[in-house]
């Protein structure tokens, strides 16, 4: 008990030494006349497909009860069921590795192309290459896929955004056309806001990235111009072998 | 918080009343939402929203005795609305001034808080500084109190890890003592 009350008294210690500005009494009182703002809750995005699939993966690190009402209300939204969670072995693999361009092109087998005409003021903060966890729809199992590498970048107003590269694979069939943003629960329910997800080609690499999570939509198209990426086709061609069906932990 | 039950009281009807505990918990209300968000002009914002909606609904308030509570509640729900947001812009340490008594301990618990999620540093707040259980956190953050305790049992372990790197070898045997 005595070390939970040191850390209670540490924590405490911590905040009163934050520095609080004067009061803003007046600005609260024409904020409080005012009518309130609607809620801004936005969690995490998920690509639409692999909603579910990504809660499942997520699952055995969160607590089982929360995870499983999100999953059961987000399965009744998308009409869609979930596979099963991957096992602890395929768990263990999807671990991130940060690096420079010529690291992550290591862990890669395909030509990266990295991100270009981003919006000014956007720096680097980091390459991350990431194992996927690929479910095949054909076996019902989880395997290690291949690594995707995720680039995050910090705007100049403080807000992050991400784009992920993978390898082409005609096995996933086309992108998502949208992603789900979870916007937390309202009335009870788990409310999802819908997205626009945007993938290009260029050589053997996929870009995707998604409208809203820092990026306006007309700041990917500038993006996938100033790269030269090639948009994929609404039509997918058909399919041989095993399809299967790839997701990723956020 | 130190808020007298009857100031809240007379804050519903005295205008002096409401500015003094408008400026009693906007300090409070700074502090935990930069402690949250780790981002001193955001928390500003949020501990603004925060104090404005409860100056809104304190004739809503059945028991006043009850505004600690209501009030923790309130901050820690807008600040984890907006954290669910945003990304911090500012490191914590822009926040603070010198910590005058123990250095050790204040920079080990900096470390082991910016290491946890916004939602995490929220439980840990609310557990540790404002005395919740995991079911008043669970209200609080709209989640079930064993997910809170689980939350909870990570942010704990971070602490540890946080502080074993650092030098405050009696807290960290302690930590281990009440395993």
């Amino acid at each position: 008990m005595f070390s939970n009350l040191r850390i209670a008294g540490a924590i405490q210690a911590m905040l009163e030494n934050i520095e609080a500005p004067p009061a803003p009494i007046h600005a609260i009182r024409e904020r409080a006349s005012q009518a309130p703002q609607p809620a801004r809750t936005r969690r995490f995005f998920l690509p639409a497909a692999a909603a579910v699939a990504a809660l499942v993966v997520i699952a055995p690190l969160v607590a089982p009860g929360f995870t499983q009402n999100i999953e059961a209300e987000i399965e009744s939204i998308l009409r869609w069921t979930p596979p099963p969670p991957p096992p602890k072995s395929v768990e263990a693999a999807i671990r991130a590795t940060t690096g420079d361009l010529a690291d992550a092109q290591r862990r890669v087998d395909f030509t990266i192309v990295p991100p270009a005409g981003l919006p000014s003021g956007a720096v680097r903060e980091k390459i991350a290459t990431t194992p996927t966890a690929v479910y095949s729809k054909i076996t019902h199992s989880w395997s290690v896929g291949n690594p995707a590498v995720y680039f995050v970048y910090r705007r100049a107003r403080g807000d992050t955004f991400s784009l992920l590269a993978d390898r082409v694979d005609p096995r996933q069939g086309p992108p998502s056309k949208y992603v789900f943003l979870d916007q937390g629960r309202r009335n009870g329910h788990e409310v999802l806001e819908r997205h626009e997800n945007f993938a290009w080609r260029n050589g053997d690499q996929v870009m995707n990235a998604v409208a809203g999570e820092g990026l306006s939509a007309a700041e990917i198209r500038a993006i996938r111009a100033a790269m030269h990426g090639v948009p994929f086709p609404g039509v997918w061609p058909p399919q041989t072998g095993t399809i299967e069906k790839q997701y990723r932990l956020p | 918080m130190n808020v007298e039950r009857g100031l809240v009281e007379r804050a519903r009807s005295e205008d002096a009343a409401l500015e003094a505990l408008v400026a009693a918990m906007w300090p409070q209300a700074f502090r935990l939402a930069a402690s949250i968000l780790r981002d001193r002009g955001l928390a500003e914002d949020v501990a603004q929203d925060a104090c404005a909606a409860i100056v809104r609904s304190l004739p809503a308030l059945k028991n006043p005795g009850a505004f600690p509570a209501w009030f923790y509640k309130i901050v820690v729900r807008h600040a984890l609305s907006e954290g669910r947001r945003r990304r911090p812009a500012e490191p914590l340490e822009a926040l603070q001034r010198r910590c005058v008594n123990d250095p050790s301990d204040f920079l080990a618990l900096e470390e082991a808080m910016a290491s946890l999620t916004p939602l995490a540093r929220a439980v840990v707040l609310l557990h540790y500084y404002a005395g919740f259980s995991s079911v008043e956190i669970g209200e609080s953050t709209q989640l079930p109190a064993s997910t809170v305790r689980f939350h909870l049992m990570l942010a704990r372990r971070a602490l540890r890890k946080a502080l074993s790197a650092t030098r405050a070898p009696d807290l960290l045997a302690e930590a281990r003592d009440n395993v």
